[in-house]
C-alpha cells in the first residue's frame, strides 16, 4: 500500500455508504490499486447487505408508550383463550397444587379471599364466571421489575374494609433468598404483609398472598425486600 | 382461607401473564414500532401485537432463547401476521388500499421488510457486539444519520464513528459466513 495508503477503517464507512464524496473518490481510487482492500471490502460489503435484513425497529427497547390498554387486550385475549371450552386444560392441570386463580389477572383484578387448602386442585377450580364481576371492584394490579436480575413481581391489591388483602407473583428472586413483602402507606407507613423463602426454580416464582392493615386508598407501593432489608422489587400505586 | 406464601407451579396465570408482560415491557415497542410502518395505521398494528404475543404465549419455549432469537423470533411472526391479513384483504376486492403512504412511520427509508426471516442471526451477532459498536451502527445505519450527526450524538469525534462503524463491521462479517481471520488487522488502526 506504501505511499497510496490509505485509513482502512475508511472502507467501513465506505461500505455503509456514508463517507462524502471526496472520500469516497479517495477510497475509490486507492481499491483499483489495491487487492486487499477490494478483498476487505468484499466482505464488509456482504455485512452491509446481511445487516438490511434488521428492520430499525429491531433496536426500539421497551414498551410502547401509551400501551397500557393494547398490553390488558393482550392479557384478556389469553384469559379467554385459558378459559374457554378447555377451561381445566393442560395448564390449569399443571397448576394442581395450587389453587388455580384462573381469574386472577392483571388488569382484571384479583380472586382474593379464594384461597383454600391446596390438595384439593380440582375442586377448587374456579367456576366459570365472568371476569367482569370475578374481582372484588377496586382492586389494583401492580408491577415492578428489576432489569438488573431480572427478577419481577405483579401484584394485585384488593380492597378490605380498612385494609387489603394481596395477591403477588414473584418471579426471579433468587434460590433461598428469604424474602418479606411491605405495603408502604402514602404517609411512609410500612406494613410487613408475609415472608417466605424464594423458589429453587425462580423462574417458577413463588406465589404470595398477604394481608396488610393499610387503607385501600392509602396504598403507595408494594415492595419485596430481603429479610435484612435490602430492597428487591417495588411496586408503586 | 390460607395466607402466606406458597409455591407456585409453572403455568399459573399469574405467572403466564407476568411472562407476556414481561415480553411486551421488553419488546412490545419494537413491535409497534415494526407494525405501524408494515400497516400504516395504528389500529391494525394493535391488532398485529396482540396476536404476536398470543402466538408467544403457545409457544413458550421461543422465549428461553437469546435476546437476539427472541426479538427476530417476534418480528418474524408479525411479518407473517401482516402478509397474511394482506393477503385475505387482497382476496375481497371490494377493500381499498391496505396501507397507507405513511412515510413518518420509519426512521430510515430503506425498505427490510421482505428480509426479516434471517434476521434472527444477525440480531443475535448485534446483540453480542459491544454496546461501542452496537451504537454508532444504530445510529449510522438504522437512523440514517451521517458521521457528523452520530458523533453529536453519541458526544465522540467523528473519526472515532468511523473507525467504530469499520470495526463494527468486522466483527459481523461471522453473520454471512465469511469467517476470514484476522491477517487484515495490520493495516488497520
Amino acid at each position: 500500500m506504501s505511499e497510496q495508503e490509505i485509513d482502512r477503517s475508511l472502507l467501513g464507512a465506505y461500505a455503509l455508504g456514508v463517507l462524502d464524496r471526496a472520500a469516497r473518490h479517495s477510497v475509490e481510487s486507492h481499491l483499483g490499486r489495491c487487492a486487499g482492500c477490494r478483498h476487505e471490502l468484499a466482505e464488509l460489503t456482504a455485512v452491509e447487505r446481511a445487516l438490511r435484513q434488521v428492520p430499525p425497529e429491531a433496536f426500539i427497547e421497551g414498551p410502547p408508550p401509551g400501551g397500557d390498554l393494547l398490553l390488558q387486550r393482550t392479557l384478556r385475549r389469553i384469559r379467554d383463550d385459558r378459559g374457554g371450552g378447555s377451561r381445566v386444560g393442560r395448564r390449569i392441570a399443571v397448576a394442581a397444587g395450587v389453587v388455580a386463580l384462573a381469574g386472577a389477572l392483571v388488569g382484571g383484578g384479583a380472586v382474593v379471599g379464594r384461597m383454600t387448602a391446596p390438595q384439593q386442585p380440582v375442586a377448587l377450580n374456579p367456576p366459570p364466571q365472568d371476569e367482569n364481576t370475578a374481582q372484588p371492584p377496586g382492586t389494583r394490579m401492580l408491577t415492578a421489575a428489576d432489569p438488573a436480575t431480572g427478577a419481577h413481581m405483579t401484584v394485585a391489591v384488593a380492597p378490605a374494609a380498612g385494609w387489603v388483602r394481596l395477591h403477588a407473583d414473584v418471579v426471579g428472586v433468587p434460590a433461598g433468598t428469604r424474602c418479606r413483602i411491605w405495603v408502604v402507606g402514602d404517609d411512609g407507613r410500612r406494613e410487613a404483609a408475609g415472608s417466605w423463602l424464594a423458589s429453587a426454580n425462580g423462574k417458577a416464582g413463588t406465589t404470595v398472598d398477604a394481608l396488610a392493615l393499610i387503607p385501600p386508598d392509602q396504598v403507595a407501593a408494594v415492595e419485596v425486600n430481603t429479610t435484612d432489608g435490602k430492597k428487591l422489587l417495588v411496586a408503586r400505586a | 382461607m390460607r395466607f402466606g406464601a406458597r409455591r407456585s407451579d409453572r403455568g399459573s396465570t399469574a405467572v403466564d401473564e407476568a411472562l407476556i408482560k414481561s415480553v411486551f415491557d421488553e419488546h412490545g415497542g419494537m413491535l409497534l414500532a415494526y407494525a405501524t410502518r408494515l400497516t400504516g395505521d395504528r389500529a391494525a398494528a394493535e391488532d398485529v401485537v396482540q396476536e404476536t404475543l398470543f402466538r408467544a404465549w403457545k409457544h413458550p419455549e421461543v422465549l428461553g432463547n437469546r435476546k437476539g432469537s427472541v426479538r427476530g423470533w417476534l418480528l418474524t411472526v408479525a411479518r407473517n401476521i401482516v402478509t397474511d391479513r394482506a393477503r385475505a384483504r387482497a382476496a375481497r376486492p371490494t377493500e381499498v388500499a391496505e396501507q397507507s403512504p405513511n412515510s413518518a412511520n420509519g426512521p430510515v427509508e430503506r425498505d427490510h421488510a421482505d428480509h426479516v426471516v434471517n434476521s434472527m442471526v444477525v440480531l443475535e451477532a448485534l446483540d453480542a457486539l459491544s454496546p461501542e459498536h452496537r451504537e454508532v451502527l444504530v445510529e449510522i445505519y438504522y437512523r440514517g444519520r451521517s458521521m457528523v450527526e452520530a458523533a453529536q450524538a453519541l458526544g465522540i469525534p467523528p473519526g472515532t464513528v468511523k473507525s467504530r462503524c469499520y470495526y463494527a463491521l468486522r466483527a459481523l462479517r461471522g453473520i454471512v459466513g465469511v469467517n476470514q481471520p484476522a491477517r487484515t488487522r495490520e493495516g488497520a488502526r
